[in-house]
């Protein structure tokens, strides 16, 4: 890109931060203001799945360059406008790029637009997206706005894919293994209910596994996780007790901890926390675990 | 108090007993928040029409002169080139189609293939000078041309779009017991010292707001009043022993001006908010082309955005900026516009009160946009004739009382209109089920000007 001493002055760093395109080469851009279509009838919307209002990119910002120098050379960063001029009147920038993708197309726009190494303007332009504040993945990306469009990586995006798949695969491998007890133990790791019935216990485990199977198969691998349902079990059979105002925590009649802590899943998780950093922390762990274990055997049907 | 010798002074009578001084009240009540004015918006172009469904539908055409996108290519340089048009585009191209090439060289489409949803043209140059080609180059089908004898060529396909919208139920309740409707305040509204005439002007005030920015704000919901399992429902029940509806119903909502433009529609934001220059006056124009608007729109903003229209325009030379009376379908409106030349394109700049609202509008980027609305609200039919662009589809009034579209109920032992049950109270509730129908808002574009 064309750049002056007041525009698209760019440090050497920051401008060798976008990758050359070969002139045989492509770049495929996708617009992120998709929404799914709104249409009731699913024969219409499977036409168009996904919405792609024509939204203009501006190609003129303001960015922070973190390598610009300051007048002694020091690298200090700065602010520095940069666009994609069509006319220049001499150093001052006159007219940029008109960018509204999808416009020309005429029918229902699919989101996506390419640039070509190959096209001297297609380049200056890639290099004003490349580090566009709204693009998502930009070594200047401005966070208090919205990403107005992403550069498509086919080869990151597919091995995302895949590690998605392969994680997914992971945790229903978990759960074709997994024993009632550890569902009960991962459940309360996860500072959800614990379920009497198996059978819900194990539904309710699968759609788990199902929807966040990173967070499921983390609680499986939690080796405190014995410690959580515990203390989880004795809140729940009353042999723990904890009052909010004075964060008192009473095994039976016995006060064992004070924690500032304002609700039973923050108690949870802050208790278990104690026990394995307290001294006696291992002997209170084992006392609640057999406690709990007591109440349960009494409890048992028949027992 | 036993009689005293004395003056009658002021001191004297205050102490006797408070009663005794009138209080010094202004009877009218101050309208801090002028939110009838600011809310009332649609007395543009006063389009509605009555709709058998709570959903309704309209259909637009598919473009028939259709452009056609190079994916890859082969051949440039040479008299003939071998592009893979983009998936978007395929499907359209036809032997015998006459293309345009970005040099102004014809092109004759002399064999079509097919792969995966993929089309591959072979292009002969016309006139036999070589065509150049690039790897993305937009070419348009502009013509064709048969040979002798010849057969018919392959049959091409136009579809239609649909577009769906839904009716929203707004409603608004007054209620008074019959201690406050007998009790007298000191002040007075439309002369009668009565809170209940306050009440009801403020519910109307309350309704037509919620109504107008429905229009302008509003998002179509996922949820139908038909879903078996809707996931917007009324958390309002009737109370108990209340005689009528249950409550709790599934809940739908009407899409506004914003997002049928969002969806629809072109957005156009300026590289330098808060300024309003040349480029984005010739973006905007450039946009209406591409969309087959049409000559005359109406610019409606908020004051400060409209501010920014200003300061480019009156700093021009001479900017040829008319301020007039809005007309639209001949009836004039009580709105003074300023009225640009600018192209083919005339433009109408009119201050859209509910924008300057400080609250209604406010929290999104609504009022940082310039909305440009065809200022005849007529659209063309295929066939030949037209219809209105933007207008209400509403439910016709159910109630007696009421007008054509919304309904008026009244309820209360006490009801001087309606009396019925025991309750010793005068209620009144409106009510009216309606919603936006906007025909090609493809033509509709908004324009941020400020940050």
């Amino acid at each position: 890109m064309k750049s002056t001493k007041t525009f698209n002055n760019l440090s050497a760093k920051t401008l060798a931060l976008i990758p050359k395109l070969k002139p045989d080469e492509k770049v495929i851009f996708q617009m992120l203001n998709g929404v799914p279509n709104p249409e009731p009838d699913e024969k219409e919307r499977s036409r168009n799945p996904i919405l792609f209002g024509k939204m203009q990119i501006p190609t003129n910002y303001r960015v922070y360059d973190q390598y610009q120098k300051d007048e002694a050379g020091q690298e200090t960063g700065g602010m520095v406008d940069v666009g994609c001029v069509d006319i220049w009147n001499g150093d001052r920038p006159e007219k940029f790029r008109r960018l509204v993708p999808g416009e020309s197309g005429g029918s229902q726009f699919q989101g996506k637009f390419e640039l070509s190494g190959g096209n001297l303007k297609d380049v200056e332009l890639y290099e004003v997206l490349y580090l566009h504040p709204q693009r998502e993945g930009s070594p200047c990306r401005d966070e208090s706005t919205e990403a107005l469009f992403k550069i498509v990586n086919a080869k990151t995006d597919s091995q995302k894919l895949i590690n998605k798949v392969d994680i997914l695969r992971k945790a229903l491998d978990i759960l074709k293994i997994i024993s009632e007890q550890d569902q009960r133990e991962v459940m309360a790791a996860l500072n959800q209910p614990t379920y009497q019935d198996p059978q819900v216990l194990k539904g309710q485990v699968s759609e788990i596994a199902k929807n966040t199977p990173e967070e499921f198969i983390a609680a499986f691998e939690r080796k405190d996780r014995s410690v959580f349902y515990a203390v989880k079990e004795a809140f729940d059979m009353n042999l723990l007790s904890y009052d909010p105002a004075t964060g008192q925590t009473n095994l039976g009649t016995t006060k064992v901890a004070t924690l500032a802590v304002n609700d039973l899943p923050g108690f949870v998780t802050n208790f278990v926390s104690y026990l394995q950093s307290a001294k006696n922390g291992s002997e209170l762990t084992e006392n609640i675990k057999t406690q709990v274990s007591k109440k349960q055997t009494k409890e048992e049907p028949g027992a | 108090m036993a009689a005293t010798t004395g003056n009658i002074q002021k001191s004297y009578i205050s102490t006797l007993d408070p009663m005794l001084d009138t209080r010094e009240i202004n009877k009218l009540i101050t309208d801090v928040y002028n939110e009838d004015d600011l809310s009332d918006i649609l007395g543009y172009g006063n389009k509605k029409m009555p709709t058998k469904q709570p959903v309704y539908y309209t259909f637009y055409d598919d473009p028939i002169i259709k452009s056609i996108t190079v994916s890859s290519n082969t051949g440039t340089g040479t008299v003939q080139v071998t592009p893979a048009l983009t998936a978007a585009t395929s499907g359209y191209a036809r032997t015998g189609d006459l293309v345009l090439f970005t040099n102004n060289l014809v092109g004759f489409v002399s064999n079509v293939s097919t792969s995966s949803g993929i089309d591959t043209l072979t292009i002969k140059s016309v006139s036999g000078a070589n065509i150049t080609l690039g790897s993305s180059d937009t070419l348009a089908i502009f013509s064709r041309a048969q040979g002798e004898n010849s057969y018919s060529p392959t049959n091409i396909r136009y579809g239609l779009t649909k577009q769906t919208n839904k009716l929203q139920i707004f409603r608004e309740i007054s209620r008074i017991t019959d201690v406050q409707n007998a009790s007298t305040v000191e002040v007075e509204f439309q002369g009668k010292p009565y809170y209940f005439f306050k009440d009801q002007w403020e519910k109307t005030v309350k309704m037509k707001s919620d109504i107008n920015a429905a229009y302008i704000a509003g998002d179509m919901s996922a949820t139908s009043f038909s879903d078996i399992t809707p996931y917007l429902t009324d958390p309002n029940a009737a109370p108990t022993g209340e005689v009528g509806g249950s409550g709790n119903g599934a809940v739908q909502t009407t899409r506004g001006i914003n997002k049928y433009i969002d969806l629809y529609g072109t957005a156009l934001v300026n590289g330098t908010l808060g300024t309003y220059q040349k480029a984005n006056l010739d973006d905007l124009v450039a946009t209406l082309i591409a969309v087959r608007g049409p000559r005359k729109y109406l610019a409606v903003s908020s004051t400060l955005s409209k501010t920014t229209t200003d300061t480019y325009y009156k700093s021009l030379g001479s900017s040829g900026v008319n301020s007039v009376r809005m007309v639209v379908n001949g009836r004039e409106l009580d709105m003074t516009v300023d009225r640009v030349t600018y192209g083919k394109f005339e433009l109408n700049y009119a201050v859209m009160p509910m924008m300057d609202h400080p609250v209604t509008l406010a929290t999104g980027t609504i009022n940082k946009n310039i909305y440009y609305i065809p200022y005849e609200n007529k659209v063309k039919v295929e066939g030949g004739g037209s219809d209105d662009q933007i207008r209400v589809r509403y439910f016709p009034k159910q109630s007696i009382y009421g007008n054509d579209m919304i309904n008026e109920f009244h309820t209360g032992g006490l009801s001087p209109v309606n009396p019925n049950g025991a309750g010793a109270f005068i209620g009144v509730d409106w009510m009216g089920a309606m919603g936006l129908e906007v025909l090609a808002p493809q033509h509709l574009v908004k324009q941020r000007v400020l940050s």
